[in-house]
């Protein structure tokens, strides 16, 4: 599913090479040093086993966005690449709610847009603009290590998380970046917005979200308690169920992204 | 036709058959053929949509339109609740057994978090959960046959499930035997969960869901409809006397289930479990599990204010699973007398009763008027239950507040009994009453505040309370 969805936006996207314009969607990148990460989902242990005993995996060194992609960012890329304006695109690509948000096809909202995070925006699109800046988005496994911080200050992230769930979508988001960063340097990983990961739609699961039952693969026992490293971290849990809820066409008012390279 | 029924029923029960008489099997209920179409009438809490007086099965459409709303939890106490249609419990939906079940599960915009529903009516993977996960801003459709007749609930299961169940994302679905119910003048729907708040029972201002708490099983408020006193007051169920009542009951839990009671009333007939082929009578006190439901039949004798409570005490007493059913009408003295005064019942002695203790203390009132307002408040989370929110108790039960002679006569002699409690005999505007007050355990500033706000509602003598007298004449807990 997800190599097949890569290769419609690698089709997609083939004919853009970087340009000029390009190099002005360049932001702040955080390097994320290589370490040892545990994922949330455990592997199988093999039929007939019971139980999970999974060895850390190792994660490389890469860069990660500081930031969400802003609407200001977002703009400079659809100036440049047309196909991505919202009367242009396919609906393949996007649907109807793409930058539904925005005045028009090259108008935000208002000034102070520029500095939020850009939301309405589906995979492929998202996969665009990081394909237009050399980069792509980050795995999931990529953007929940760099949450994970290597552990640090987990409490007050879960405890971030719970009171960004027990809080109403605002009116409008806040400007990216105000909040505090982690140790590797990434701000508003959790409390701005959901983001898009390479693997988000073929990631999940079925979408029964308490099945540990059906599939040997862990990955579709989906957010079912049994399989996963800390069945007490609700947070986790709604951030897989939230990327399992959507498909790469889908737009949603409170999903964003950013954009992961090599290191 | 009713006799034909009644003959069959007579039939079947002698040949000893669980399963009644009126209800089709589940092959039946699956070849049932699908005549028409309607959208489903759904109603929030304590409405229930009327009874289908279709002879055949049809396709009935339902939206349900999930929404994450700030709302009350308690008086002063702010939530934000996911919920199925806009309030919690979720939109009450009423099919006929046979029934071929259209749901659009519409998930709105601006909501933040994915979500699904699993209806337990449902015979198929996730009872509808594996088929209707949505992303905000989209719509999924699934469709069932409904099979098997019963109350059943409803309920997201997008993980974490405990979670979403938690911040209310449940409601009822009947699934009503071919035949009907037995004809009853009132229906009302009822539905108990539990809330695990990051402040402790009473704490003001919007309160965000504690995981801790709900892992550990811990709410802080156990609840009727989705908030402290969503059923009490105005807002109370009424009937009148002589009609027969039916309560649809449920249990969204997360965890707690319910001994579900109403005070000075007996079930005529319970479908415990909400399961149709086994009708129970003469019943007092039902169990639902959370995630399970009932259905309580009752014809109101008398009149009065009947309390619904869940009757694991504490939940009702003190984390507000507590709601009202009043029914006007004519005395009947010799069903209950009346003047008779230990039929009332009071769970706790004297000092038995811990008050909520606010874990920060209130905030100092400025002036009379502040005291009056924060009173409100501390009168509607411990007092209203009992003496009512028009200050006026119940006969025999609870002294009136309202143009009190006992409470007027005696400023001191009342902040002890707000802090002591009191117990046996007592004369209160020529009444008498012979039940229990519990001992208050609330800050100076909660009782100067309530006590005031009493003095100065209901024709009282308008009085001002400070902390620094209730701190004066308190008595000291032992």
């Amino acid at each position: 599913m997800s190599i097949a969805v890569t290769a419609i936006a690698g089709t997609a996207l083939t004919a853009m090479a970087a340009t000029a314009a390009d190099m002005r969607l360049a932001s702040p990148m955080a390097s994320i040093p290589a370490g040892d990460y545990l994922p949330f989902f455990q592997q199988s242990p093999g039929k007939g086993k019971v139980g999970v005993a999974n060895a850390p995996e190792r994660m490389r060194a890469f860069r990660l966005d500081a930031f969400p992609v802003t609407n200001g960012q977002y703009l400079d890329f659809v100036r440049e690449h047309p196909e991505w304006r919202r009367s242009r695109v396919k609906p393949l690509f996007a649907d109807h709610q793409y930058l539904a948000h925005w005045r028009g096809d090259l108008e935000l909202p208002d000034d102070k847009a520029a500095s939020e995070p850009v939301t309405n925006v589906s995979w492929f699109a998202a996969e665009a603009y990081c394909e237009a800046r050399g980069l792509r988005l980050p795995l999931t496994d990529q953007w929940e290590y760099a949450l994970a911080d290597q552990g640090r200050s987990q409490a007050e992230v879960e405890q971030q998380s719970l009171d960004w769930f027990s809080a109403p979508n605002p009116q409008r988001l806040s400007a990216v970046g105000q909040g505090k960063p982690n140790a590797y340097g990434v701000y508003d990983l959790v409390g701005l917005v959901w983001e898009w990961t390479l693997d988000s739609s073929s990631f999940m699961t079925g979408t029964e979200q308490r099945n540990t039952s059906s599939k040997d693969d862990a990955a579709f026992c989906g957010s079912g308690s049994i399989g996963v490293r800390d069945a007490a971290n609700y947070p986790a849990f709604m951030r897989y169920a939230m990327r399992s809820s959507l498909k790469a066409n889908y737009t949603v008012e409170n999903v964003g992204f950013r954009c992961e390279g090599d290191e | 036709m009713k006799t034909v029924i009644k003959g069959v029923f007579i039939a079947a029960a002698s040949l000893s058959l669980t399963f009644p008489a009126w209800s089709s099997s589940r092959e039946e209920n699956a070849r049932a053929e699908i005549v028409g179409s309607e959208e489903a009438i759904l109603t929030d809490a304590p409405a229930v949509p009327p009874a289908i007086k279709r002879d055949h099965a049809t396709k009935v459409v339902v939206h349900l339109e999930v929404k994450e709303v700030e709302g009350r939890l308690a008086d002063g106490v702010s939530y934000t609740f996911w919920t199925f249609g806009g309030k919690v419990p979720g939109k009450f939906i009423r099919v006929r057994e046979g029934d071929l079940v259209e749901m659009h599960l519409e998930n709105h915009p601006a909501n933040k978090m994915p979500h699904n529903i699993d209806l337990h009516a449902v015979n198929g993977p996730g009872g509808g959960a594996a088929a209707s996960l949505t992303a905000p801003g989209h719509t999924s459709v699934f469709s069932f046959k409904a099979l098997n007749p019963g109350l059943y609930v409803y309920h997201c299961a997008t993980a974490p499930v405990a979670m979403h169940v938690a911040n209310g994302m449940y409601g009822l679905i009947l699934v009503e035997p071919k035949e009907g119910l037995p004809k009853v003048d009132r229906e009302f729907y009822v539905m108990q969960g539990d809330f695990y708040t990051k402040g402790a029972n009473g704490e003001k201002g919007l309160q965000p869901f504690s995981m801790e708490k709900a892992i550990n099983e811990r709410p802080e408020y156990i609840v009727f409809n989705g908030s402290v006193g969503s059923t009490t007051g105005d807002q109370a169920l009424t009937a009148n006397v002589g009609e027969a009542v039916r309560l649809f009951v449920g249990d969204g839990g997360p965890n707690v289930t319910s001994s579900f009671h109403v005070i000075g009333q007996i079930f005529d007939t319970v479908w415990a479990e909400g399961n149709m082929s086994t009708p129970t009578h003469n019943v007092q006190t039902t169990m639902i599990p959370a995630g399970g439901s009932a259905i309580a039949d009752f014809k109101m004798s008398v009149p009065g204010t009947f309390i619904i409570v869940d009757h694991s005490l504490s939940r009702a007493f003190n984390r507000g699973a507590l709601a009202q059913l009043k029914s006007i009408g004519a005395e009947d003295k010799l069903i209950y007398s009346g003047k008779t005064s230990d039929e009332v019942y009071l769970p706790e002695g004297t000092g038995a009763r811990v008050a909520e203790q606010p874990s920060k203390a209130p905030p100092a009132a400025k002036d009379k008027s502040e005291r009056i307002k924060a009173g409100e408040a501390v009168f509607a989370n411990n007092c209203q239950a009992c003496h009512q929110a028009n200050g006026e108790g119940v006969a025999n039960a609870f002294p009136p507040l309202a143009k009190s002679d006992y409470l007027n006569a005696d400023k001191v002699r009342a902040i002890k009994t707000v802090t002591g409690g009191l117990e046996g005999k007592l004369t209160v505007n020529g009444a008498s009453f012979n039940g229990v007050m519990p001992a208050w355990e609330l800050p100076d500033e909660d009782i100067a505040n309530v006590m005031t706000y009493i003095y100065n509602k209901w024709g009282n003598t308008g009085l001002e309370v400070r902390p620094s007298e209730v701190q004066a004449n308190r008595v000291k807990k032992n």
